[in-house]
């Protein structure tokens, strides 16, 4: 994406570099990472919102990136993928009841009778396990969680098969946190639905997902199961994400955190060799580090890392 | 035997807003001691902003203390003369907000932003010297290129190191009190980290207290000794932080403890309130406590009557009927 700039020669921000990845119908996938790493740009990419340089987004067999071009055909694409986003709020319309905001998607795509979406409607508030009290009020009125709830439910009306949540669960409290990750979860276990979940916050990801994707400044640095990465990840930024991980039992004993030294690399001047180059705390970086750049490569079976210093 | 550095007696403070009041904090009261650090927590809308204000005394006109006092060193803070406030806002208590460029001062470089703040503390220092006590202070907190960051500005640095300079101006008046409101909210998990062991060496080595604020549980506990939980503008539960986390009183306190994902635990499903939809929303009863709808000890007087805070232990207070 280029920026334009009054007098310079317009910079571009190289926002996600080579990203591959496949998902499988009926998990859960987690894309982990801070700012600046690409996990939004990914997620706007996928429905459409962005346009992608180079590459290709494959959805059922079907290279859908031309399709996410045009206008029409991408309505169609919101059939199967929504996207859930961090400012509850901001995605309802202050204007319309939570009863409009609910049925418009199936008025939109013309589905179903009067009846049939009022039916629906029901089920999905079931699902959400949202009060059928709301419906007659604005969202304004309404609890970030509650909030929150409502877009998933909108996006339930059409019986999406695939969500992806953008830290949709980051700005809402504990409680309400907990709520809809239990939700998630209960979509994916009882309607089988796929998940991508993009968060910061390391800990919501191990307990949602079953295969989580780390990514630092517009790369994969690592991708395994669950279990895998928590209990033997690989790439020391991932290590360091575990570790900054701010809990009770490091509070009660008074631990200092483990601290990453340094500042993460700007994403338009991008660093010659290892993106995590600068910050990598491994003794054993070295020449090839800093001016290669390392590929996602599968060193145990599932468990992809892109590093030069693995040991063996 | 430490003194007592800030006590909050009975405080109550209202807003006005849309032609009705509601009570934003109800008759809080707790303690800090010298070189004691507290964590609040609670979640948005449980006051907690609203308090710091209150300590700062810079409260929006439409909120109003109605009631209690909030003493500092001995001294009424809504007792002060406009003279002696300014010797105590900024800079013997100090505030660093969740967003740093709140306190940053966007058209300026921040070295001139220090000096000034320094020049104004104190009265009579010359400029250059001034300038000199700003690197040092950068050299004392051991600031990363400090020649780099006193001569930028505020939009050049990142997230983490505007943050840094927003602590480095909190400490120009050798405050005795530091409150971070959310100080870590905005900033990626290894940057706060980063953050969290900067405050952790200050407090160490400048003897400062803390107030440290945040609507996680797991954060707070990181740099507080003492921990109160807050909601609705009231404390419900405080005590040392060993005995609030370890041992927990209220069913709150609880609950936020369970809803915290620990992945040096075996995954399962985080538990839901009592299956009631919109359960995190507490009560409208006027009377009885906010959480008689949700919390599984309810009883009879739960609904009646507002509780009060009880001492549960040595140096643990916790607001519930239970303890009655």
């Amino acid at each position: 994406m280029p920026r334009r700039s009054l007098f310079k020669k317009p910079a571009y921000v190289h926002a996600v570099q080579g990203v591959s990845f496949d998902i499988k119908k009926g998990l859960i996938y987690g894309l982990v990472g801070e700012s600046g790493c690409g996990k939004s740009t990914l997620s706007r990419l996928i429905v459409g919102v962005e346009q992608l340089t180079k590459g290709k987004i494959i959805f059922r067999g079907t290279d859908i990136v031309s399709l996410l071009k045009n206008n029409r055909t991408r309505k169609q694409m919101c059939r199967h993928i929504q996207l859930i986003l961090q400012d509850a709020s901001a995605s309802l319309p202050p204007n319309m009841r939570v009863a409009q905001i609910l049925t418009e998607p199936l008025e939109i795509h013309r589905i179903g009778s009067v009846k049939e979406r009022i039916k629906k409607l029901g089920e999905v508030l079931e699902t959400v396990r949202l009060n059928p009290s709301i419906l007659e009020g604005y969202p304004s009125e309404l609890s970030g969680g509650v909030q929150q709830k409502i877009n998933i439910a909108r996006a339930l009306m059409l019986d999406v098969g695939v969500l992806i949540s953008d830290e949709s669960i980051s700005g809402l409290d504990p409680v309400s946190q907990a709520e809809i990750m239990n939700l998630y979860l209960e979509l994916n276990q009882k309607n089988k639905l796929t998940m991508i979940f993009i968060a910061h916050d390391i800990s919501t990801v191990w307990f949602l997902c079953d295969v989580v994707i780390v990514m630092y400044l517009g790369k994969c640095v690592e991708i395994a199961n669950n279990e895998d990465l928590f209990n033997s990840s690989l790439h020391p930024y991932t290590r360091a994400l575990i570790k900054a991980l701010p809990t009770i039992e490091k509070g009660l004993k008074n631990k200092g955190m483990y601290v990453l030294k340094g500042e993460v690399p700007s994403p338009v001047t991008l660093p010659l060799g290892c993106n995590f180059y600068s910050r990598c705390p491994n003794p054993a970086k070295d020449e090839e580090c800093r001016t290669k750049k390392p590929a996602l490569k599968e060193y145990k079976k599932n468990h992809r890392v892109a590093c030069f210093k693995l040991k063996d | 035997m430490n003194s007592k550095l800030l006590e909050i007696k009975n405080l109550k403070v209202v807003g006005h807003t849309r032609g009705s009041t509601q009570t934003i904090i109800d008759n809080l009261s707790f303690e800090l001691n010298e070189g004691e650090s507290l964590g609040i927590v609670g979640e948005s809308g449980s006051g907690k902003t609203i308090l710091s204000k209150s300590i700062m005394r810079v409260l929006d006109p439409s909120c109003k203390v109605v009631n209690g006092r909030i003493v500092f060193e001995g001294k009424d803070i809504y007792g002060l003369s406009k003279e002696e406030l300014k010797k105590i806002r900024g800079f013997q208590i100090a505030i660093i907000y969740d967003d740093p460029l709140a306190i940053l001062d966007p058209i300026c470089v921040v070295e001139k932003q220090v000096r000034e703040a320094i020049m104004t503390y104190q009265e009579g220092i010359s400029k250059s010297e001034a300038i000199k006590k700003v690197m040092h202070m950068f050299q004392i907190l051991k600031m990363p290129d400090p020649e780099k960051i006193v001569y930028s500005f505020a939009y050049q640095l990142s997230g983490g190191m505007q943050q840094r300079v927003a602590i480095a101006l909190a400490l120009v008046g050798n405050p005795k009190l530091l409150i971070a409101d959310d100080a870590t909210r905005a900033l990626d998990v290894t940057i706060a980290a980063q953050t969290i062991e900067f405050l952790r060496e200050i407090k160490q080595s400048q003897r400062v207290s803390l107030i440290w604020i945040s609507h996680s549980l797991p954060v707070c506990s990181l740099l507080a000794d003492k921990i109160m939980i807050m909601h609705a503008g009231k404390c419900i539960e405080i005590g040392t932080k060993d005995k609030v986390l370890r041992n927990p009183k209220h069913f709150y306190t609880k609950l936020l403890l369970k809803v915290t994902p620990d992945v040096n635990s075996p995954r399962k499903k985080l538990p839901l309130l009592s299956g009631k939809s919109n359960a995190s929303s507490t009560s409208q009863y006027d009377s009885g406590c906010e959480f008689c709808d949700i919390c599984e000890n309810v009883k009879p007087i739960c609904y009646n009557q507002a509780p009060t805070l009880k001492m549960v232990d040595n140096n643990h207070f916790c607001r519930c009927h239970i303890f009655n």
